[in-house]
Protein backbone atom coordinates (compact mmCIF):
# COMPACT_ATOMS: atom_id res chain seq x y z
CA UNK A 1 0.00 0.00 0.00
CA UNK A 2 1.44 3.36 -1.05
CA UNK A 3 1.25 6.76 0.68
CA UNK A 4 -1.25 7.91 -1.96
CA UNK A 5 -3.67 5.11 -1.05
CA UNK A 6 -3.23 5.66 2.66
CA UNK A 7 -3.78 9.42 2.53
CA UNK A 8 -7.38 8.88 1.46
CA UNK A 9 -7.93 6.61 4.46
CA UNK A 10 -6.25 8.72 7.11
CA UNK A 11 -9.33 10.79 7.70
CA UNK A 12 -11.42 7.67 8.33
CA UNK A 13 -8.80 6.30 10.64
CA UNK A 14 -8.61 9.57 12.58
CA UNK A 15 -12.39 9.57 13.01
CA UNK A 16 -12.35 5.93 14.12
CA UNK A 17 -14.46 4.93 11.17
CA UNK A 18 -12.11 2.39 9.69
CA UNK A 19 -12.17 -1.22 10.77
CA UNK A 20 -11.44 -4.69 9.51
CA UNK A 21 -8.57 -5.56 7.16
CA UNK A 22 -8.38 -2.02 5.76
CA UNK A 23 -7.63 -0.61 9.16
CA UNK A 24 -4.87 -3.17 9.68
CA UNK A 25 -3.34 -2.29 6.31
CA UNK A 26 -3.41 1.47 6.93
CA UNK A 27 -2.01 1.14 10.44
CA UNK A 28 0.78 -1.09 9.16
CA UNK A 29 1.72 1.53 6.59
CA UNK A 30 1.53 4.41 9.04
CA UNK A 31 3.77 2.55 11.48
CA UNK A 32 6.57 2.51 8.93
CA UNK A 33 6.01 5.90 7.24
CA UNK A 34 6.90 9.06 9.21
CA UNK A 35 5.13 11.37 6.74
CA UNK A 36 1.84 9.48 6.94
CA UNK A 37 2.20 9.21 10.72
CA UNK A 38 2.55 12.99 10.96
CA UNK A 39 -0.45 13.45 8.65
CA UNK A 40 -2.52 11.05 10.77
CA UNK A 41 -1.50 12.90 13.91
CA UNK A 42 -2.58 16.18 12.33
CA UNK A 43 -5.94 14.72 11.35
CA UNK A 44 -6.52 13.39 14.82
CA UNK A 45 -5.66 16.71 16.47
CA UNK A 46 -7.93 18.52 14.05
CA UNK A 47 -10.85 16.14 14.73
CA UNK A 48 -10.31 16.48 18.49
CA UNK A 49 -10.15 20.28 18.23
CA UNK A 50 -13.42 20.31 16.30
CA UNK A 51 -15.17 18.21 18.93
CA UNK A 52 -13.76 20.38 21.71
CA UNK A 53 -14.78 23.64 20.10
CA UNK A 54 -18.29 22.42 19.28
CA UNK A 55 -18.79 21.18 22.84
CA UNK A 56 -17.37 24.36 24.40
CA UNK A 57 -19.49 26.60 22.19
CA UNK A 58 -22.69 24.72 22.98
CA UNK A 59 -21.90 24.52 26.68
CA UNK A 60 -22.52 28.25 27.03
CA UNK A 61 -25.11 28.97 29.69
CA UNK A 62 -27.92 31.45 29.29
CA UNK A 63 -27.71 34.51 31.50
CA UNK A 64 -29.50 34.83 34.83
CA UNK A 65 -31.85 37.35 33.28
CA UNK A 66 -32.94 34.79 30.72
CA UNK A 67 -34.78 32.69 33.30
CA UNK A 68 -36.48 35.75 34.77
CA UNK A 69 -37.48 37.11 31.38
CA UNK A 70 -38.81 33.73 30.30
CA UNK A 71 -40.77 33.36 33.52
CA UNK A 72 -42.36 36.73 33.04
CA UNK A 73 -43.13 36.11 29.37
CA UNK A 74 -44.77 32.79 30.15
CA UNK A 75 -46.73 34.37 32.96
CA UNK A 76 -48.05 37.05 30.64
CA UNK A 77 -49.12 34.53 28.04
CA UNK A 78 -52.79 33.61 28.01
CA UNK A 79 -53.46 29.99 28.87
CA UNK A 80 -52.76 27.77 25.86
CA UNK A 81 -55.65 27.32 23.46
CA UNK A 82 -58.15 28.85 25.84
CA UNK A 83 -58.89 32.17 24.21
CA UNK A 84 -61.99 33.79 25.60
CA UNK A 85 -65.08 33.04 23.60
CA UNK A 86 -66.67 36.25 24.72
CA UNK A 87 -67.12 38.66 21.84
CA UNK A 88 -66.86 41.50 24.27
CA UNK A 89 -63.46 40.50 25.55
CA UNK A 90 -62.32 39.93 21.96
CA UNK A 91 -63.48 43.42 21.14
CA UNK A 92 -61.69 44.79 24.15
CA UNK A 93 -58.45 43.17 23.09
CA UNK A 94 -58.61 44.98 19.79
CA UNK A 95 -56.61 47.01 18.89
CA UNK A 96 -54.73 46.35 22.12
CA UNK A 97 -52.79 48.72 24.27
CA UNK A 98 -55.59 50.77 25.77
CA UNK A 99 -57.13 47.74 27.46
CA UNK A 100 -54.04 47.37 29.57
CA UNK A 101 -54.38 50.90 30.84
CA UNK A 102 -58.04 50.32 31.65
CA UNK A 103 -57.18 47.04 33.36
CA UNK A 104 -54.50 48.61 35.49
CA UNK A 105 -56.75 51.51 36.46
CA UNK A 106 -59.49 49.06 37.37
CA UNK A 107 -57.16 46.93 39.42
CA UNK A 108 -55.83 49.95 41.28
CA UNK A 109 -59.28 51.30 42.05
CA UNK A 110 -60.45 47.86 43.15
CA UNK A 111 -57.47 47.48 45.44
CA UNK A 112 -58.33 50.80 47.04
CA UNK A 113 -61.93 49.74 47.34
CA UNK A 114 -60.92 46.46 48.91
CA UNK A 115 -58.87 48.25 51.54
CA UNK A 116 -61.74 50.55 52.32
CA UNK A 117 -64.18 47.65 52.59
CA UNK A 118 -61.79 45.67 54.75
CA UNK A 119 -61.36 48.58 57.16
CA UNK A 120 -65.08 49.11 57.26
CA UNK A 121 -65.68 45.45 58.10
CA UNK A 122 -62.92 45.18 60.61
CA UNK A 123 -64.26 48.20 62.45
CA UNK A 124 -67.79 46.77 62.37
CA UNK A 125 -67.05 43.22 63.57
CA UNK A 126 -63.83 41.70 64.89
CA UNK A 127 -62.50 38.79 62.81
CA UNK A 128 -60.78 35.67 64.13
CA UNK A 129 -56.98 35.86 64.18
CA UNK A 130 -55.31 34.63 61.01
CA UNK A 131 -52.56 32.01 61.14
CA UNK A 132 -49.13 33.45 60.59
CA UNK A 133 -48.74 31.50 57.32
CA UNK A 134 -51.65 33.36 55.87
CA UNK A 135 -49.83 36.65 56.32
CA UNK A 136 -46.83 35.46 54.39
CA UNK A 137 -46.19 37.37 51.22
CA UNK A 138 -46.22 35.09 48.16
CA UNK A 139 -42.69 34.53 46.98
CA UNK A 140 -41.49 33.23 43.62
CA UNK A 141 -40.90 29.50 43.82
CA UNK A 142 -38.66 28.02 41.24
CA UNK A 143 -35.61 25.84 40.96
CA UNK A 144 -32.51 26.82 39.11
CA UNK A 145 -33.93 30.15 38.12
CA UNK A 146 -36.40 28.53 35.75
CA UNK A 147 -40.07 28.19 36.49
CA UNK A 148 -41.24 24.85 37.74
CA UNK A 149 -44.40 23.50 39.21
CA UNK A 150 -45.72 25.02 42.40
CA UNK A 151 -43.23 24.31 45.17
CA UNK A 152 -43.44 27.15 47.66
CA UNK A 153 -44.72 25.89 51.01
CA UNK A 154 -45.44 29.30 52.51
CA UNK A 155 -47.67 30.60 49.71
CA UNK A 156 -49.48 27.26 49.63
CA UNK A 157 -50.05 27.40 53.34
CA UNK A 158 -51.16 30.99 53.03
CA UNK A 159 -53.68 30.08 50.40
CA UNK A 160 -55.01 27.22 52.49
CA UNK A 161 -55.32 29.46 55.51
CA UNK A 162 -57.09 32.17 53.59
CA UNK A 163 -59.47 29.57 52.24
CA UNK A 164 -60.57 28.59 55.71
CA UNK A 165 -60.64 31.94 57.42
CA UNK A 166 -61.76 34.47 54.91
CA UNK A 167 -65.01 32.96 53.74
CA UNK A 168 -66.80 36.13 54.58
CA UNK A 169 -64.84 38.05 52.00
CA UNK A 170 -64.67 35.77 48.95
CA UNK A 171 -67.22 33.20 47.94
CA UNK A 172 -66.13 29.60 47.38
CA UNK A 173 -67.32 29.54 43.80
CA UNK A 174 -65.33 32.63 42.99
CA UNK A 175 -62.24 31.16 44.59
CA UNK A 176 -62.54 28.00 42.50
CA UNK A 177 -62.85 30.01 39.34
CA UNK A 178 -59.89 32.22 40.11
CA UNK A 179 -57.36 29.42 39.88
CA UNK A 180 -54.09 30.84 38.76
CA UNK A 181 -51.90 28.65 36.52
CA UNK A 182 -48.72 27.43 38.24
CA UNK A 183 -46.39 29.34 35.94
CA UNK A 184 -48.29 32.50 36.65
CA UNK A 185 -48.38 32.00 40.38
CA UNK A 186 -44.61 32.28 40.48
CA UNK A 187 -44.61 35.55 38.68
CA UNK A 188 -47.23 37.14 40.91
CA UNK A 189 -44.71 38.58 43.31
CA UNK A 190 -42.90 40.31 40.45
CA UNK A 191 -45.95 41.43 38.56
CA UNK A 192 -48.23 42.90 41.19
CA UNK A 193 -47.61 46.47 42.25
CA UNK A 194 -46.92 47.40 45.84
CA UNK A 195 -50.27 48.36 47.32
CA UNK A 196 -51.44 48.21 50.88
CA UNK A 197 -54.00 45.46 51.13
CA UNK A 198 -55.70 43.84 54.06
CA UNK A 199 -53.89 40.56 54.82
CA UNK A 200 -57.13 38.64 54.47
CA UNK A 201 -57.54 39.82 50.91
CA UNK A 202 -53.94 39.96 49.78
CA UNK A 203 -54.03 36.85 47.69
CA UNK A 204 -57.38 37.62 46.10
CA UNK A 205 -56.25 41.07 45.06
CA UNK A 206 -53.07 39.66 43.58
CA UNK A 207 -54.96 37.07 41.60
CA UNK A 208 -57.48 39.58 40.42
CA UNK A 209 -54.79 42.04 39.39
CA UNK A 210 -52.92 39.41 37.46
CA UNK A 211 -55.96 38.03 35.70
CA UNK A 212 -56.90 41.51 34.55
CA UNK A 213 -53.40 42.25 33.39
CA UNK A 214 -53.25 38.99 31.45
CA UNK A 215 -56.48 39.88 29.64
CA UNK A 216 -58.25 36.90 31.13
CA UNK A 217 -61.07 38.90 32.55
CA UNK A 218 -63.99 40.17 30.59
CA UNK A 219 -63.74 43.83 31.41
CA UNK A 220 -67.26 44.52 30.25
CA UNK A 221 -68.52 42.66 33.29
CA UNK A 222 -66.77 45.20 35.43
CA UNK A 223 -68.45 48.14 33.83
CA UNK A 224 -71.51 47.90 36.09
CA UNK A 225 -71.03 49.93 39.24
CA UNK A 226 -71.10 47.55 42.19
CA UNK A 227 -72.91 48.44 45.41
CA UNK A 228 -70.89 50.78 47.58
CA UNK A 229 -68.96 52.27 44.66
CA UNK A 230 -69.38 55.31 42.54
CA UNK A 231 -68.24 56.00 38.98
CA UNK A 232 -65.87 58.94 38.74
CA UNK A 233 -65.45 61.38 35.86
CA UNK A 234 -62.46 59.51 34.45
CA UNK A 235 -64.41 56.25 34.41
CA UNK A 236 -62.67 54.66 37.39
CA UNK A 237 -64.53 53.37 40.43
CA UNK A 238 -64.26 54.91 43.84
CA UNK A 239 -65.83 53.95 47.13
CA UNK A 240 -69.00 55.97 47.63
CA UNK A 241 -69.18 57.99 50.84
CA UNK A 242 -71.54 56.74 53.48
CA UNK A 243 -74.87 58.47 53.43
CA UNK A 244 -76.46 58.67 56.87
CA UNK A 245 -79.98 59.85 57.07
CA UNK A 246 -80.64 62.20 59.98
CA UNK A 247 -83.06 60.95 62.57
CA UNK A 248 -86.42 62.78 63.02
CA UNK A 249 -86.20 65.67 65.43
CA UNK A 250 -88.88 64.24 67.62
CA UNK A 251 -86.93 61.05 68.39
CA UNK A 252 -83.45 62.56 68.60
CA UNK A 253 -83.22 62.75 72.39
CA UNK A 254 -84.96 59.53 73.32
CA UNK A 255 -83.26 56.19 73.80
CA UNK A 256 -86.54 54.24 73.97
CA UNK A 257 -87.84 55.53 70.68
CA UNK A 258 -90.78 57.30 72.31
CA UNK A 259 -91.17 60.94 71.51
CA UNK A 260 -90.65 63.26 74.43
CA UNK A 261 -93.55 65.62 74.91
CA UNK A 262 -92.78 69.19 74.09
CA UNK A 263 -92.25 71.42 77.09
CA UNK A 264 -94.44 74.32 77.46
CA UNK A 265 -92.73 77.65 77.67
CA UNK A 266 -93.80 79.66 80.61
CA UNK B 1 -65.92 42.77 47.65
CA UNK B 2 -68.34 39.88 47.29
CA UNK B 3 -70.09 41.63 44.47
CA UNK B 4 -66.80 42.36 42.73
CA UNK B 5 -65.47 38.85 43.01
CA UNK B 6 -68.79 37.47 41.88
CA UNK B 7 -68.51 39.35 38.59
CA UNK B 8 -64.87 38.39 38.36
CA UNK B 9 -65.64 34.71 38.83
CA UNK B 10 -68.07 34.73 35.94
CA UNK B 11 -65.68 36.52 33.65
CA UNK B 12 -62.50 34.50 34.14
CA UNK B 13 -61.57 31.88 31.59
CA UNK B 14 -60.22 28.90 33.48
CA UNK B 15 -57.09 27.43 31.86
CA UNK B 16 -56.34 23.74 31.66
CA UNK B 17 -54.19 23.33 34.76
CA UNK B 18 -52.99 19.90 33.81
CA UNK B 19 -51.45 21.30 30.67
CA UNK B 20 -49.89 24.12 32.61
CA UNK B 21 -48.30 21.76 35.09
CA UNK B 22 -47.04 19.43 32.37
CA UNK B 23 -45.41 22.32 30.59
CA UNK B 24 -43.97 23.72 33.80
CA UNK B 25 -42.38 20.37 34.56
CA UNK B 26 -40.57 20.44 31.23
CA UNK B 27 -39.55 24.07 31.10
CA UNK B 28 -36.35 23.65 33.09
CA UNK B 29 -34.70 21.18 30.77
CA UNK B 30 -36.41 22.52 27.69
CA UNK B 31 -35.11 26.05 28.10
CA UNK B 32 -31.54 24.77 28.30
CA UNK B 33 -32.03 22.61 25.21
CA UNK B 34 -33.63 25.39 23.21
CA UNK B 35 -30.82 27.75 24.15
CA UNK B 36 -28.12 25.29 23.07
CA UNK B 37 -29.82 24.61 19.75
CA UNK B 38 -30.15 28.33 19.12
CA UNK B 39 -26.55 28.89 20.13
CA UNK B 40 -25.44 26.31 17.56
CA UNK B 41 -27.10 28.36 14.83
CA UNK B 42 -26.83 32.00 15.79
CA UNK B 43 -23.53 31.72 17.72
CA UNK B 44 -24.36 34.63 19.96
CA UNK B 45 -25.64 34.43 23.51
CA UNK B 46 -28.07 37.33 23.36
CA UNK B 47 -29.57 36.20 20.06
CA UNK B 48 -29.71 32.61 21.31
CA UNK B 49 -31.65 33.74 24.38
CA UNK B 50 -34.13 35.62 22.21
CA UNK B 51 -34.61 32.60 19.99
CA UNK B 52 -34.91 30.17 22.89
CA UNK B 53 -37.45 32.35 24.62
CA UNK B 54 -39.54 32.68 21.50
CA UNK B 55 -39.35 28.94 20.90
CA UNK B 56 -40.56 28.20 24.41
CA UNK B 57 -43.39 30.70 24.11
CA UNK B 58 -44.53 29.10 20.87
CA UNK B 59 -44.22 25.67 22.38
CA UNK B 60 -46.32 26.84 25.32
CA UNK B 61 -48.98 28.30 23.07
CA UNK B 62 -49.28 25.11 21.06
CA UNK B 63 -48.60 22.62 23.82
CA UNK B 64 -52.15 21.34 23.70
CA UNK B 65 -51.74 20.29 20.09
CA UNK B 66 -48.93 17.94 20.96
CA UNK B 67 -50.40 14.45 20.93
CA UNK B 68 -47.36 12.63 22.25
CA UNK B 69 -45.83 14.24 25.34
CA UNK B 70 -42.68 12.17 24.78
CA UNK B 71 -42.10 14.04 21.52
CA UNK B 72 -41.97 17.40 23.28
CA UNK B 73 -38.20 17.85 23.19
CA UNK B 74 -37.89 16.93 19.51
CA UNK B 75 -40.74 19.25 18.73
CA UNK B 76 -39.10 22.06 20.66
CA UNK B 77 -35.79 21.43 18.91
CA UNK B 78 -37.45 21.88 15.53
CA UNK B 79 -39.17 25.07 16.62
CA UNK B 80 -35.93 26.49 18.02
CA UNK B 81 -34.00 25.44 14.93
CA UNK B 82 -36.39 27.10 12.49
CA UNK B 83 -36.57 30.26 14.56
CA UNK B 84 -32.79 30.41 14.81
CA UNK B 85 -32.41 30.00 11.05
CA UNK B 86 -34.91 32.80 10.47
CA UNK B 87 -33.19 34.94 13.08
CA UNK B 88 -29.86 34.50 11.38
CA UNK B 89 -31.19 35.63 8.06
CA UNK B 90 -31.60 39.10 9.37
CA UNK B 91 -28.68 41.08 7.98
CA UNK B 92 -28.36 43.44 10.91
CA UNK B 93 -28.23 40.66 13.43
CA UNK B 94 -25.66 38.80 11.38
CA UNK B 95 -23.28 41.74 11.46
CA UNK B 96 -23.75 42.10 15.17
CA UNK B 97 -23.31 38.40 15.73
CA UNK B 98 -20.04 38.28 13.82
CA UNK B 99 -18.70 41.08 15.94
CA UNK B 100 -19.73 39.61 19.25
CA UNK B 101 -19.36 35.88 18.84
CA UNK B 102 -16.50 33.51 19.47
CA UNK B 103 -15.10 35.20 22.50
CA UNK B 104 -12.31 32.84 23.54
CA UNK B 105 -11.87 31.95 27.18
CA UNK B 106 -9.50 34.21 29.07
CA UNK B 107 -5.90 33.01 29.16
CA UNK B 108 -2.38 34.28 29.42
CA UNK B 109 -1.23 33.87 25.85
CA UNK B 110 -2.62 36.52 23.53
CA UNK B 111 -1.53 34.70 20.39
CA UNK B 112 -3.14 31.50 21.55
CA UNK B 113 -6.34 33.37 22.30
CA UNK B 114 -6.36 34.91 18.85
CA UNK B 115 -5.67 31.52 17.29
CA UNK B 116 -8.49 29.90 19.27
CA UNK B 117 -10.84 32.66 18.21
CA UNK B 118 -9.91 32.31 14.56
CA UNK B 119 -10.24 28.54 14.73
CA UNK B 120 -13.73 28.88 16.23
CA UNK B 121 -14.80 31.29 13.54
CA UNK B 122 -13.51 29.08 10.76
CA UNK B 123 -15.05 25.98 12.27
CA UNK B 124 -18.52 27.45 12.70
CA UNK B 125 -18.38 28.96 9.24
CA UNK B 126 -17.69 25.45 7.96
CA UNK B 127 -20.52 24.05 10.10
CA UNK B 128 -22.89 26.67 8.73
CA UNK B 129 -22.03 25.56 5.20
CA UNK B 130 -22.96 21.95 5.89
CA UNK B 131 -26.26 20.59 4.60
CA UNK B 132 -28.98 21.12 7.19
CA UNK B 133 -29.33 17.42 8.02
CA UNK B 134 -25.66 17.16 8.91
CA UNK B 135 -25.59 20.49 10.66
CA UNK B 136 -28.43 19.59 12.97
CA UNK B 137 -26.70 16.37 13.97
CA UNK B 138 -23.45 18.21 14.69
CA UNK B 139 -25.23 20.72 16.93
CA UNK B 140 -27.38 18.22 18.80
CA UNK B 141 -24.52 15.75 19.14
CA UNK B 142 -22.34 18.52 20.54
CA UNK B 143 -24.71 19.30 23.40
CA UNK B 144 -23.50 17.82 26.65
CA UNK B 145 -25.39 14.70 27.59
CA UNK B 146 -26.78 14.03 24.13
CA UNK B 147 -25.28 10.87 22.69
CA UNK B 148 -26.23 9.18 19.42
CA UNK B 149 -29.26 7.55 21.01
CA UNK B 150 -30.56 10.82 22.42
CA UNK B 151 -30.06 12.63 19.13
CA UNK B 152 -31.79 9.79 17.30
CA UNK B 153 -34.74 10.07 19.68
CA UNK B 154 -34.94 13.85 19.24
CA UNK B 155 -34.88 13.64 15.47
CA UNK B 156 -36.90 10.43 15.27
CA UNK B 157 -34.21 8.76 13.24
CA UNK B 158 -32.53 5.37 13.56
CA UNK B 159 -29.40 5.55 15.64
CA UNK B 160 -27.35 4.23 12.71
CA UNK B 161 -28.50 7.13 10.57
CA UNK B 162 -27.43 9.61 13.21
CA UNK B 163 -24.06 7.90 13.50
CA UNK B 164 -23.45 7.96 9.75
CA UNK B 165 -24.57 11.57 9.46
CA UNK B 166 -22.32 12.61 12.29
CA UNK B 167 -19.39 10.83 10.69
CA UNK B 168 -20.12 12.45 7.32
CA UNK B 169 -20.34 15.86 8.98
CA UNK B 170 -17.09 15.48 10.89
CA UNK B 171 -15.32 14.21 7.81
CA UNK B 172 -16.46 17.21 5.82
CA UNK B 173 -15.40 19.55 8.59
CA UNK B 174 -11.95 18.00 8.89
CA UNK B 175 -11.47 18.15 5.12
CA UNK B 176 -12.66 21.73 4.95
CA UNK B 177 -10.47 22.89 7.80
CA UNK B 178 -7.48 20.92 6.59
CA UNK B 179 -7.67 22.84 3.33
CA UNK B 180 -8.34 26.25 4.76
CA UNK B 181 -6.63 26.26 8.14
CA UNK B 182 -3.33 28.15 8.05
CA UNK B 183 -0.25 26.31 9.28
CA UNK B 184 0.12 28.75 12.16
CA UNK B 185 -3.27 27.62 13.45
CA UNK B 186 -2.60 23.96 12.84
CA UNK B 187 0.43 24.23 15.06
CA UNK B 188 -1.71 25.50 17.93
CA UNK B 189 -3.98 22.46 17.91
CA UNK B 190 -3.33 20.08 20.72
Amino acid sequence: MTCKHVTNRLNDLALAALDGPRRVEVEAHVAGCPACRAALDRERRLAAAIDREVAAHLAAEPSQEFAARLRLRLAQEPAPETASSSWASGLLRWPGGWTRGVALALAASMAIGAVWLARRRSSASPQPPLPSAARATPTPCCSGGVPTAETGAAPRAARAAVRTTARNTVSASARAAVRTPPLQQEALAEVIPQVIVDPHQQEDIARLYYAIQANRVDLVSFMAVPPGFKRQADGSLAAAPLEIEPAPDAARDTWSGEAEPAREMK
Amino acid sequence: MDALVGDYADAVVIPDETLEREFAARVDEASRLAFSVAMGVVHNRADAEDVAQEALIRAYRNFKRLREPAAFRGWLVRIAWRLAIDHRRSAGRREQRELESFDPPAGPDVEQLAAAREFGERLWRAVDELPEKLRMVVVLGGIEGYDHGEVAALLRLPEGTVRSRLFAARKKLVEKLRETLPDRLTGTLT
